[in-house]
């Protein structure tokens, strides 16, 4: 069976890779497009100096742990989820039903992204760049936290995309939701969460747990505890991951059986 | 049966006013997020020269401004290309560059007035920023609408790149990619080291979102708005030319290969 979904996944990335000219220019362009928040960051911090008493390195790497989470989610659902609901109105999800196969695996394998693959080469050198800047040496159990936090990070991400282009099956459109929800909420996580209101805080841990894509875990790497009730959060984002993943996954189960039981 | 209709026309519209008010919901974090950023900075009291209220109106304007420069010239030209439209095109008495430009500026003009207004007006109260006098108000719409025309040409320039390129997402994503950095729309050249802000004086970017802000803050002197504003001029038509240039150029070809 996973030799299967492997198949369809290599078929699909290597589609991506026939275009040689295309994927270069592809490439550049997402190279520019994300290293420009980078270098944005960058410039704006060497002027003002800390925000909040975080500097350039710790506010990189939280940015980096914001991109390479979401560039990993993005590989394996983009692709299905951001078309969603043109895959559910062009009908080509009933193509999807009819397949002997889990759709939710399908859908991932046969739209999984090579275009993210720049991103990982950016966020994993800023990270290894801001860890080596604040003259960080990760030990072994360190290691194996940074992993597990883009595992969950990842998982929260994918998450996001998930539960906000769902509803499509519902109302065939979801753009105002996924913007709103994922795309303009995400945007906080650029900087320590501390900049702003608690209120803010409490909607990105408890309500919308994005506060654990960055925020929270990066702070065990820095040795800082800030706006956190307990440093038990420092070491929540694995499971907070797996916890949100697991709501999407049953949404997604709704959503699909809410569209077959319309009946045509 | 009618009944079903009227659920779904129903459906459509409640659609399009969530939709509307989820992307006013979205505007307003983002500047919110802004102003979080602002404030966060100036307290951390390295910045001595420029102070909040100026801040907050850079940002409000610049928002204001990047909604008017939305765009899909590049995707759509794209598209004319794949499926043969552009052949269309080329007889047709209407010129698409204008065509183009009317209706993204249409478009573009209705979000701003149905939501930017609305936003700027409630922040320019909240935080109570100053207002500029007439004179410079006029000034700034000038340097708005001969900045505006310097990006749609830029888009429509590179969009034409699709000729050789063949995919319209990612050259838009490059013209979106050196804007964002070159011209002041996220964070004000005042922030840039110098090397960098007189590099951005070289480029056209910043005669779209910088210059034009600074005029409205009030930045600039009379002495320099003309100069900002003849430079602008100048890009509108080194632009205009090289659009024209690379048209001719594709026009040609179409027709060798058309025969």
């Amino acid at each position: 069976m996973f030799g299967l979904y492997g198949a369809f996944a290599k078929v699909a990335f290597l589609t991506q890779l026939e275009y040689r000219g295309q994927y270069f220019m592809r490439m550049i362009a997402k190279l520019l497009g994300w290293s420009s928040g980078f270098i944005l960051l960058v410039i704006l911090l060497n002027k003002v100096g800390p925000v909040a008493g975080w500097g350039l390195y710790e506010i990189l790497l939280l940015y980096a742990f914001d991109v390479l989470s979401y560039s990993i989610a993005g590989t394996f659902f983009m692709g299905g989820f951001g078309k969603l609901p043109r895959l559910i109105r062009s009908g080509e999800l009933d193509g999807i039903l009819t397949k002997p196969v889990n759709p939710l695996i399908y859908l991932i394998c046969t739209k999984i992204s090579a275009g993210y693959t720049s991103n990982y080469v950016i966020a994993g050198a800023m990270i290894g760049i801001s860890l080596h800047k604040l003259g960080i040496t990760l030990s072994l159990y360190q290691m194996i936290w940074l992993i597990l936090d883009i595992a969950g990070a990842s998982l929260i991400q994918a998450a996001g995309f998930m539960v906000t282009t769902v509803p499509a099956f519902w109302f065939l459109k979801s753009d105002g939701l996924y913007r709103l929800f994922y795309r303009n909420l995400t945007s906080f996580l650029q900087y320590p969460l501390t900049i702003y209101h608690g209120g803010i805080r409490f909607l990105l841990t408890f309500l919308l747990p994005y506060g654990f894509i960055n925020f929270y875990p990066v702070q065990l790497f820095v040795n800082r505890q800030e706006g956190m009730p307990s440093p038990i959060f420092l070491f929540l984002t694995p499971f907070v991951g797996a916890g949100v993943f697991f709501i999407a996954y049953r949404f997604w189960k709704k959503g699909l059986n809410a569209y077959q039981s319309t009946g045509s | 049966m009618y009944w079903v209709l009227i659920k779904c026309c129903f459906r459509q519209q409640f659609q399009y006013k969530w939709n509307l008010l989820f992307q006013m919901a979205g505007d307003w974090l983002g500047i919110y997020i802004k102003i979080c950023i602002w404030q966060a900075i100036l307290n951390a009291g390295s910045i001595k020269n420029i102070n909040f209220e100026t801040l907050v109106s850079y940002s409000v304007i610049a928002a204001m401004v990047s909604g008017l420069l939305y765009s899909r010239i590049a995707e759509e030209l794209a598209d004319r290309f794949r499926t043969g439209m552009i052949a269309i095109d080329f007889i047709r008495p209407i010129s698409l560059k204008w065509y183009y430009f009317f209706g993204q500026l249409g478009e573009n003009l209705y979000h701003v007035l149905f939501e930017g207004i609305f936003i700027a007006a409630v922040s320019f109260m909240i935080w109570k920023l100053p207002i500029p006098v007439p004179g410079t108000v006029l000034i700034f719409l000038v340097s708005l609408i001969l900045g505006l025309l310097i990006m749609f040409f830029i888009q429509y320039t590179i969009g034409l790149l699709v000729f050789w390129m063949k995919d319209g997402t990612y050259t838009r994503m490059i013209a979106d990619g050196l804007f964002l950095l070159f011209s002041g729309i996220d964070i004000p050249l005042w922030f840039y080291p110098d090397w960098l802000k007189s590099l951005c004086d070289f480029l056209p970017f910043s005669y779209v979102a910088f210059k034009p802000i600074s005029i409205w803050l009030g930045m600039q002197e009379a002495e320099q708005w003309k100069k900002i504003l003849l430079i602008q001029l100048f890009w509108v038509l080194l632009l205009f030319m090289a659009e024209r240039f690379l048209w001719k150029k594709i026009q040609s070809s179409v027709e060798i290969q058309g025969g």
